[in-house]
């Protein structure tokens, strides 16, 4: 074996150029493979990230009835005694930083022109403002104020296709608890503009005082939304949601909490969708480093014919000459594995240390409804780097497999031929 | 005592409708310790004839003997394992695995052969390398060597296995006349010195003088046979 | 319980409201129970045309229309755009049937108080019986000409904060003691809509008004004229008319 492996090595080493265009291939396939990885993985992080900030929370309590009833945006089954839930559920877990209440209920804004349908919350403007990055989001105007009576905040898109800016008055009209309609105008205090389309287009925000008077409630609340600390990377977040939110669950009978994996469970199967296609794009790039290495290693069997009849006249056996051959390829594809997960190193480095403006790279282009804006950062992960370099050997040890046997089966006489 | 016996051989190819036959009833005994050269014009049999005495081929019909075991019947992989242990080879041009050492070259028919451990390889090779006058170049790739030290080199590792045969297709062929001649000598030398038994075909002149016998073929039949 | 406790209200607010009135006019709640008798009805059918005026812009729809109380309704629309389109109601749940995709669509209950097809007319309006006396206290505020015709001003107060309105400004024909005009104010004060009635017809013993239009006043510049034809009231139908698999026949 020893000497069948030095044979091998050195044949690699001897047919640099061969073996360069094969490994590049490679690298590139594998390399760009980690990248697209890591980038998902980091569109991953930021799609949660603003879910979290802008939308969904750590985690939301509700109670079963309202949940199975989500779609109505029913005013009622909302969640009794709210601020016993607030303090149970701040003490029930350590990461949990700062709870909310919130309402939500289907609105329509009027201009006086126009009508449009949202779905509207009723929020505690500075609870609020500990869970989610909202107030930071106000792009004319400003957030609401619960000394400010009568006012609202409203998404961007909205507020452009409905002409108004902050200032204005806007008519609001909803559902009342006592199912008839009621009608207010408000004054559009500030509007929004925050990574989540949902918002931009068809978020309104007002205070508790106005809501109940609006809706005919009293201080009813459909929803708990909660704050956890920062979390190091998606899964941690992921993972401590999930034990969070079990926790919270014990602690309040009759209530549930949901974590962002069930929040997020539109967007979490979706990714999964993405995350096929880009392990398509690595069988693509290695069907094609497959065949440099079948041709790279036809090249090496035809340019060897010679060596292969003395080894045969040697009586060396036909599977030790497939083995010589194979080893070959599989030396080229773990030079071109390392040098892929060196460049996909490389590249996720950069992408994790600079981080991509998604907003320079594609400018205002809505993302087919996704909550992506801000700074994409690349995510380490070390099982992809593992996947793609015992990928590439195995493509190469496959590949390397046919001409090999070509090898093993020449006669010895045909190889000794060529002399 | 007989080295090898052959008895009627036949070979014909055949190349769709027609056929040659390339060797055409040849039987020839060989004993141990001959310096053997078979001679003849150009597309008469040698090769065919080596190739058939060396296991790498079979015969049409007939029947090739060693030491009183008969190969007829043997299949690729028993003819495989026959050649590793009694026959070497030395070809008209070198074939030295360019990527080894001089050494591990010399080396390589242990290798496979795989009976003996490293060291001892490694001795056996160095004995060898001495004995065909290329001590001290063991550490150098075959490109680094003149034709005359590579077919050396060809020598020592057809005889490192101490083998019972080493068949010879025009060794000296890609030689000056001058490296062919000492060429021709060390093998001589060898063949006195050791008891190796030699079969070699040449077209030299020259090289065919110091045989010990010299077997004429002639359109796939053996025209003459003489001892000297 | 409650519902003893509403009449018992509306009781004393039809005497309160006798006491107020001018000696030659009825009572408020007299009004009332006048106008329900003549509007109000266990079942309803007509074919309905809805021109619908959003700015310049005019739209017609029509459609057949079955209904029974409050609760139970059915309505196929007979444009050609909408040919075909079928819409169940069943007290609070709604659902509509496209014939071209073959579809059922459940629409949520929000929508029971939009216009329909984007009209000024909710469902409620076009579907549901309105019965005034149970809902309301009233008070003659006046009188008033409205197309010729002599009317009392009547306003409306909700009983209850369940009532469609928190409160409604009726003009009621004098004689007919129908609904010519009226303004329906949201609890906030708020005017949510007007309705104007343009022909009245006698159907048996009653008065109703076939021809109405109604303004959304969430919404400038539209307005929607809804006539009634072939309209019968308080007739059987069938209950299994009003189920999934008539919608979908
Ligand atoms: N694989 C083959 N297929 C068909 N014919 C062959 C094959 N090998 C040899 N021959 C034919 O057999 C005959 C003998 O060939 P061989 O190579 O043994 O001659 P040779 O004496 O070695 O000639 P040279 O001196 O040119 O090497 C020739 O006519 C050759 O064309
Ligand atoms: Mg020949």
């Amino acid at each position: 074996m020893g000497t069948i492996l030095k044979i091998a090595w050195r044949n690699v080493l001897r047919n640099k150029r061969r073996t360069m265009i094969t490994g590049v291939v490679m690298m590139a396939g594998i390399g760009l493979f980690i990248m697209a990885d890591s980038m998902l993985k980091g569109m991953d992080r930021l799609t949660i990230d603003n879910m979290v900030a802008y939308t969904e929370s750590f985690m939301k309590i509700r109670t079963p009835e309202y949940i199975s009833n989500l779609q109505g945006t029913p005013l009622e089954h909302g969640v009794p005694d709210p601020e016993a839930v607030m303090r149970t559920a701040m003490a029930s877990d350590d990461r949990i930083v700062a709870t909310a209440p919130r309402t939500r209920f289907v609105a329509n804004v009027s201009n006086y022109e126009d009508a449009l349908p949202v779905i509207a919350l009723a929020i505690d403007p500075a609870r609020d403002e500990a869970v989610f990055r909202l107030s930071e989001a106000v792009v004319e105007g400003s957030w609401l104020d619960s000394a400010a009576p009568r006012s609202i905040v409203i998404g961007s898109g909205l507020a452009a296709e409905m002409g108004l800016t902050a200032g204005d008055y806007a008519m609001v009209s909803a559902s009342t608890v006592y199912d008839n309609v009621n009608a207010d105008e408000y004054l559009v205090a500030g509007i929004v503009f925050s990574p989540m389309p949902e918002i931009n287009q068809g978020g309104l925000f007002m205070t508790y005082a106005d809501a109940d008077a609006l809706l005919g409630t009293d201080g009813f609340v459909s929803e708990i939304v909660v704050a956890s600390e920062r979390m190091p990377s998606l899964g941690d977040l992921l993972d401590a949601s999930s034990d969070a939110a079990a926790r919270v669950s014990a602690a309040l009978p009759g209530l549930r909490a949901d974590p962002l994996t069930e929040l997020a469970k539109d967007y979490l199967a979706m990714r999964a969708m993405k995350g096929k296609a880009s392990y398509f794009i690595i069988m693509v790039v290695l069907l094609i480093a497959a065949v440099g290495i079948v041709n790279t290693i036809l090249m090496s069997v035809y340019a060897r014919i010679r060596e292969i009849g003395v080894l045969k006249a040697y009586g060396m056996p036909p599977a030790e000459i497939r083995r010589l051959f194979t080893l070959e390829g599989v030396i080229v594809g773990a030079l071109g594995s390392a040098a892929g997960v060196a460049l996909g190193s490389f590249l996720v480095w950069l992408m994790a240390t600079r981080g991509i403006s998604i907003s320079a790279m594609v400018g205002d282009v809505d993302m087919g409804g996704l909550p992506l804006s801000g700074t994409l950062y690349g995510e380490w992960n070390p099982a992809t780097m593992a996947f793609g370099f015992a990928f590439g050997i195995v493509v190469a040890f496959v590949s390397a497999r046919i001409p090999a046997k070509r090898a093993a089966r020449l006669e010895v006489t045909d190889a000794l031929r060529f002399a | 005592m007989s080295v090898l016996e052959l008895h009627d051989l036949t070979k014909v190819y055949r190349k769709g409708e027609s056929e040659v036959r390339a060797l055409d009833g040849v039987s020839l005994r060989v004993d141990a310790g001959e310096f053997l050269a078979v001679v003849g014009p150009s597309g008469s049999g040698k090769t065919t004839l080596l190739n058939i005495i060396g296991c790498l081929d079979a015969p049409s019909s007939g029947r090739v003997v060693y030491g009183g075991a008969d190969l007829g019947a043997a299949s690729q992989k028993e003819l495989s394992a026959y050649r590793k242990d009694r026959i070497s080879f030395i070809f008209q041009s070198y074939n030295l695995i360019p990527v080894l050492t001089v050494a591990e070259n010399v080396e390589l028919p242990l290798v496979i052969e795989k009976r003996h451990g490293k060291s001892a390889m490694r001795a056996k090779a160095l004995e060898m390398l001495a004995a065909v006058g290329l001590q001290g170049m063991e550490n150098r790739f075959p490109r680094e060597l003149s034709g005359g030290q590579e077919q050396r080199v060809a020598i020592a590792r057809a005889l490192v296995k101490e083998p019972s045969v080493v068949l010879a297709d025009e060794p000296t062929a890609n030689l000056d006349s001058h490296t062919a001649e000492e060429t021709v000598e060390l093998m001589r030398r060898i063949n006195a010195e050791r008891g190796t038994t030699f079969v070699f075909s040449t077209h030299d002149r020259m090289v065919m003088e110091k045989a010990g016998r010299v077997v004429t073929v002639r359109d796939g039949r053996i025209v003459s046979d003489e001892k000297r | 319980m409650k519902r003893s406790l509403i009449m018992a209200c509306a009781l004393w607010a039809a005497v309160y409201a006798w006491a107020q009135a001018p000696a030659d006019a009825p009572s408020a709640a007299a009004i009332l129970a006048r106008i329900d008798s003549n509007e109000s009805f266990k079942s309803i059918e007509y074919t309905g045309r809805m021109e619908i005026r959003i700015g310049e812009e005019f739209r017609i729809k029509t459609m057949r229309v079955q209904a029974i109380g409050a609760d139970k309704a059915m309505v196929e629309f007979t444009n050609p755009e909408d040919a075909g389109t079928r819409m169940l109601k069943l007290d609070k749940d709604l659902w509509m049937y496209f014939p071209k995709e073959q579809d059922t669509v459940r629409i949520s209950g929000h929508l029971l108080k939009e216009g329909m097809m984007g009209s000024d007319v909710s469902y409620e309006d076009a579907l549901e019986s309105d019965e005034l006396s149970s809902t309301y206290s009233a008070t003659v505020t006046g009188e008033a000409e409205i197309g010729g015709r002599r009317a009392f001003v009547v306003e409306l107060k909700a009983l209850t904060p369940k009532a469609k309105f928190d409160r409604r400004v009726m003009r009621v024909d004098a004689e007919r003691f129908v609904v010519l005009s009226e303004d329906m104010y949201a609890r906030s004060g708020r005017l949510l809509k007007t309705m104007e009635a343009r022909k009245v017809e006698r159907l048996g013993g009653r008065w109703y008004p076939t021809v109405f239009v109604l303004e959304d006043k969430l919404r400038k510049n539209t307005s929607t004229t809804m006539s009634l034809g072939s309209l019968v009231l308080d007739i059987d139908l069938d209950p299994g008319l009003f189920t999934r698999a008539a919608l979908e026949r």
